[in-house]
């Protein structure tokens, strides 16, 4: 769309027009976004579920005599980092954790904070108070000081980070199912479904869910994203997986102190977060105008 | 008996015979912030060495470690039955002008010694501390205690000014003031610790005018500090950088013996520990010199005995075990374990020499038949562990805070001294008694003998397994001059009369 | 979005929820193994020095005894005292302040100034070429880890190419902009990267409104739309997301701070929790939390003061 200075009602039927069919053209690339997408991401999966098959060497055998080789050395085409332990391996390994916490960490929160929003935004109330003051606290809190705090207690490990990150993740998406649900619920066709006598459960499951749920799903390609750099972020501090397991933000951290002198240790697997970020970015992007009612 | 004083400090003092002119300040960076000044408080090294600039004490431990200087005190007298001390102070002031007073050493000596959790231990046997004149400090024993000057040289016994502790309180110690070389301008603990040379110390008047610490804990910007010159001294640069910084132009690493001694900790809770066979075995199945290179760059010693090695009474006779892994499975074997056994080991996450001297344990027993898995914690939650009886194998260090062995002894050896002997609960009455007894002996060469026995059984049972002694790393600027740092770690005595060429 | 229509209501909820993170933080830290004997003995730990340090730190008292005492004091204006720097806690906490309160406004501000242009243009222009490669770039940054990027920055500024300082906080406002300019760059990257989506999508929506049409049909010049309608209404929508993000920011400070080597609170607070110095961990978590309780609130009135009707809205 063009600037124009001065519009004449033809200007703007003619405007309104060319929206129309230009929406035909903007459908199609928006496809193109998602799909670029989950492209992306299946090339991710697939390279890193068949790690085996692409790479010979182990991810945690340690070869002493060929310590920090650079990429493009005979054999390894990442290089090798302190022990000698091929880097592609490694971070084709690594990323099965970090794989595992986009979809393992963000699924559970995404179910478990979107029926605490839709049973509050339903409910209302004293039901509503309760958990949005919940909602409330875990916000205000500092969420790194509960995700520091939960792993020293349980001690550094995966599964200890799902749990950090379950923990503290799940907020954001009841507040904005609860959002949602509190507009829903007022809806012609929650009144009807209610009117014609259908359970509360089933007209929060079965009707104001389903024409809720793009938000929470969209927002949840962010938050996958977010969860593997938390990770990561975890991983950087040392309190999430441990040596020898490859984790590509742990990767990063103990790559840092040879940055000076090896800097494929802490930029390649970088590169693989981004690689794998950018294709839940695209996916939630390609959700968004897809799903989204931007042109009316 | 008494000592005459005489000071012998064995810094090499360059002259600064470059081209440029010498500069006032020297600038270090330091890995680890400060927590306090306070030397009754302090558990940072790096603040540790701060003290040591700050305040003097009765007497200073000298540049290698092996003896002690007069500091405050100038000479001493020890009564023949070895229970009274007299102490005879020189004319000294403090920062700001006022004298330093026998009053003010006994202020701070008693203060030090009932900080709760504190030092005080290390003086169980004084009786009293008193000043019968200002120019005297008198300390009454109960008991016979060979290590007392070398526990006054401690730190923790700095002398600080007792009018103003006791007026200012704990507020004094964010602008003290000492009788040190140096003294505080300005104090930021973790960023900046800015000091001037102290116009009222009594000693030789440092060359360098001022000293700033900065604090840097990445270890990177560190190095990069020294490579652009903005630092002229970095604490601990990382091992794998230490060629570089080496090769580069106007720069070297300088390795000073310390008195850490790397060990694998054993709790005898756990059954196969129990056996002497085992850990003897675990003893010839570890190659320490494969721990040396990987986690060390070569830069350490192979361990030997349990006592750091640049230290009085250290018996060089002890030789670390030999790398024998056939032996290993043979007492594996005649220990009931012919097929091994499953163990866990402790590591700090973090601790990059520590990660790799675990990786080569780990496969290194696992060549003997001992699985070792490896479990990384946050650092006080491996201490805890540890120090709980909730460990199996777990890496830790020892660092002395004293010259004397009797810290190190009674810490690791003998199994009543308070840490049962490095938390294995292992224990020997005859380690026992000759600790105990070596802590009243004031001859030198019995004490000696007493110290060779103690190693030799601590070596042979090895309730825990000595690795390596490490060095203290620093990385320097070739226009420093005589920076040196003791085996305690501390560099106050070099500061005295480094120079700083321009640059 | 859940909140109350008055003021004195939310005040009286902000102050429950700064009780509530109180009573968790407390219980949390004494939950994590080791104690601050440990960190205070190290190597030269025995039980009965131990013992001896947890007794005059009161620790050995019951635990709901602490409590009572910490908020005792807490209601007395103090802070407690550090364990590990024998000092106040508020005057450790004051002391590293600053750096961490700059980083966070000059992220902000910077933020600001890369997302806002681009994002109206990027909406005004849709699928013009700011738009497409705003897109790209800013996907790709999004899934950057800061401290990933942080290190990739230093390693190109500082040390290849020497354009900015390699730590440290500089002396003077001028000073602390010069240093601080690639860590707030750092942060500030990923901050954009949520407004610009929002300013974009708010700029579009708007502009398709019908009264954009109306305006223009009546012959308002195309500049005062886009100023006193599009922009406005764009800023608008974009104020919550700017909010939530910012409160985020606060305690995401941490990481970035250890890349570059700043003594700000995220530094001291990892530092804390590590030393177990629960009196500092707690100040500095209150602090953090009052931060991100007074940013939404005022997030909520300038939502309000630019728009009553949105201040209905999101009250729902």
């Amino acid at each position: 769309m063009t600037g124009m200075w001065a519009a004449s009602p033809s200007e703007v039927l003619m405007r309104a027009a060319t929206r129309a069919s230009g929406r035909q053209r903007r459908l199609a690339s928006r496809r193109f976004v998602l799909i670029a997408g989950l492209a992306v991401l299946a090339i991710a999966i697939a390279a890193i579920l068949a790690a085996p098959l692409l790479v010979s060497q182990s991810p945690t055998t340690i070869d002493v005599l060929h310590p920090l080789s650079p990429p493009l050395t005979a054999g390894h085409l990442l290089g090798t980092d302190q022990y000698g332990r091929d880097l592609l391996a490694r971070i084709l390994y690594g990323g099965r954790i970090d794989l595992a916490i986009a979809f393992g960490a963000t699924s559970v929160t995404l179910v478990f904070g979107t029926i605490v929003g839709l049973v509050a935004g339903y409910f209302g109330g004293w039901v509503d108070n309760l958990l949005m003051r919940i909602v409330d606290l875990f916000f205000a809190f500092p969420f790194l000081v509960l995700i520091i705090a939960i792993i020293a207690m349980l001690g550094p490990s995966i599964f200890n980070m799902f749990i950090a990150i379950w923990i503290t993740s799940w907020v954001s998406y009841a507040r904005i199912m609860r959002a949602q649900t509190v507009v829903a619920k007022k809806q012609q066709y929650v009144l009807a479904a209610r009117a014609l006598g259908y359970g509360r459960l089933r007209v929060m499951f079965r009707h104001i869910l389903p024409n809720t749920a793009s938000s929470v799903i969209i927002f949840s390609m962010v938050d996958a994203v977010g969860n593997i750099i938390l990770a990561a972020s975890l991983g950087f501090l040392g309190l999430g997986a441990q040596p020898p397991t490859p984790e590509w933000g742990t990767m990063i951290s103990d790559g840092q102190s040879y940055i000076l002198s090896s800097w494929w240790l802490a930029t390649l697997p970088g590169v693989a977060i981004i690689f794998v970020g950018v294709a839940f970015s695209l996916i939630g992007d390609g959700l968004a105008d897809l799903l989204r009612v931007g042109d009316r | 008996m008494t000592a005459a004083a005489c000071s012998s400090s064995a810094t090499p003092n360059g002259s600064s015979g470059g081209k440029t002119s010498t500069v006032g300040t020297l600038v270090i960076a330091n890995a680890v912030r400060v927590d306090t000044l306070d030397p009754e408080a302090n558990s940072v090294n790096e603040s540790i060495w701060l003290d040591q600039n700050l305040y003097t004490r009765l007497l200073q431990p000298n540049a290698t470690g092996t003896g002690l200087l007069p500091d405050l005190a100038t000479s001493w007298n020890i009564a023949s039955n070895g229970l009274k001390y007299t102490f005879h102070l020189r004319s000294a002031e403090f920062s700001d002008g006022s004298p330093v007073t026998a009053s003010d050493v006994v202020y701070s000596i008693d203060r030090s010694r009932k900080f709760a959790g504190g030092w005080g231990f290390l003086l169980t046997p004084v009786k009293t501390v008193t000043a019968p004149d200002p120019h005297t400090v008198v300390i009454t024993l109960s008991v016979r205690h060979a290590p007392l000057l070398a526990d006054l040289a401690m730190y923790a016994y700095s002398i600080v000014p007792a009018k103003l502790v006791q007026a200012q309180g704990k507020a004094f110690f964010q602008h003290p003031v000492g009788s040190g070389p140096f003294y505080v301008t300005s104090y930021k603990p973790d960023s900046e610790v800015d000091l001037a040379r102290n116009p009222h110390f009594y000693g030789t008047k440092p060359k360098i005018g001022k000293v700033r610490m900065l604090i840097v804990p990445d270890d990177n910007t560190r190095v990069l500090m020294l490579e652009s010159k903005k630092a002229d001294v970095i604490e601990n640069p990382p091992g794998n950088l230490t060629s570089q910084i080496d090769k580069s132009p106007g720069l070297h690493v300088n390795l000073f013996p310390s008195t850490r001694v790397d060990f694998i900790q054993l709790d005898e809770h756990f059954a196969p520990f129990k056996k002497l066979a085992v850990r003897q075995a675990l003893n010839y199945a570890i190659d320490r010199n494969a721990i040396v290179k990987l986690a060390y760059q070569g830069d350490a010693r192979p361990g030997a005995s349990f006592m750091p090695y640049k230290m009085q009474f250290f018996d060089t006779g002890i030789k670390p075990y030999p790398y024998d892994p056939k032996k290993a499975k043979q007492l594996l074997a005649q220990a009931g374990y012919p097929h091994g056994f499953k163990t866990f080991l402790i590591t700090v996450s973090g601790d990059v020499a520590g990660q790799a001297e675990a990786v080569v344990v780990k496969s290194e027993l696992a060549a003997v038949g001992i699985t070792v898995s490896i479990q990384s914690y946050e650092l006080l939650t491996a201490y805890d562990k540890e120090d709980n009886g909730h460990s199996e194998m777990g890496e830790r260090y020892w660092t002395n805070d004293i010259i004397d062995p009797d810290e190190v002894a009674t810490f690791g050896a003998d199994c009543k001294g308070g840490a049962n002997a490095f938390n294995s609960y292992w224990c020997s009455t005859q380690a026992n008694t000759l600790v105990d007894q070596a802590r009243i002996e004031l001859n030198a060469a019995q004490r000696q003998q007493m110290y060779s026995q103690v190693q030799q059984i601590v070596y042979q049972q090895s309730p825990f397994v000595v690795t390596d002694y490490s060095p203290y790393r620093y990385g320097i600027g070739d226009w420093v001059k005589g920076f040196h740092v003791s085996p305690l770690g501390a560099y106050d005595l070099s500061l005295e009369t480094l120079t700083v060429d321009g640059h | 979005m859940s909140r109350f229509g008055t003021l004195p209501r939310r005040l009286v909820h902000l102050v429950v929820i700064l009780f509530g993170i109180t009573l968790v933080t407390f219980f949390l830290l004494r939950l994590i193994p080791g104690d601050p004997a440990l960190a205070i003995l190290g190597s030269s730990y025995s039980h009965a020095r131990a013992t001896a340090i947890d007794q005059s730190l009161g620790l050995t008292r019951p635990i709901w005894s602490q409590y009572g005492l910490f908020m005792d004091r807490l209601f007395h204006g103090s802070l407690g005292y550090s364990f590990f720097y024998s000092a106040p806690a508020a005057t450790v906490i004051l002391q590293h302040v600053t750096p961490t309160l700059f980083l966070v406004l000059y992220s902000a501000v910077l933020a600001a100034v890369i997302s806002f242009p681009i994002g109206l243009a990027s909406g005004l222009r849709r699928g013009g070429i700011i738009d497409q490669s705003a897109r790209v770039f800013f996907t790709l940054s999004f899934a950057m880890p800061a401290f990933w990027l942080g290190i990739i920055l230093l390693l190109v500024f500082s040390v290849h190419v020497q354009v900015f300082p390699i730590s440290g906080f500089g002396r003077g406002i001028i000073g602390h902009l010069y240093y601080l300019f690639l860590p707030a760059f750092t942060i500030a990257l990923g901050f954009s990267t949520v407004l610009i989506r929002s300013l974009r999508a708010a700029t579009i929506a708007t502009l398709q409104a019908e009264f954009i049409d109306t305006a223009r049909m009546k012959g308002i010049p195309w500049s005062q739309v886009l100023w006193r309608h599009v922009f406005r209404n764009a800023v608008l929508a974009v104020v919550a997301v700017y909010g939530v993000n910012l409160a985020y920011l606060i305690s995401g400070t941490v990481l970035v701070e250890n890349v570059f080597s700043l003594p700000g609170l995220g530094t001291l607070l990892v530092n804390s929790v590590s030393d177990r110095d629960y009196p500092v961990v707690q100040g500095v978590t209150l602090l953090f939390a009052v931060g991100i309780v007074l940013i939404n609130l005022l997030t909520d009135i300038t939502q309000s003061a630019l728009d009553p009707r949105v201040g209905q809205e999101i009250g729902a």
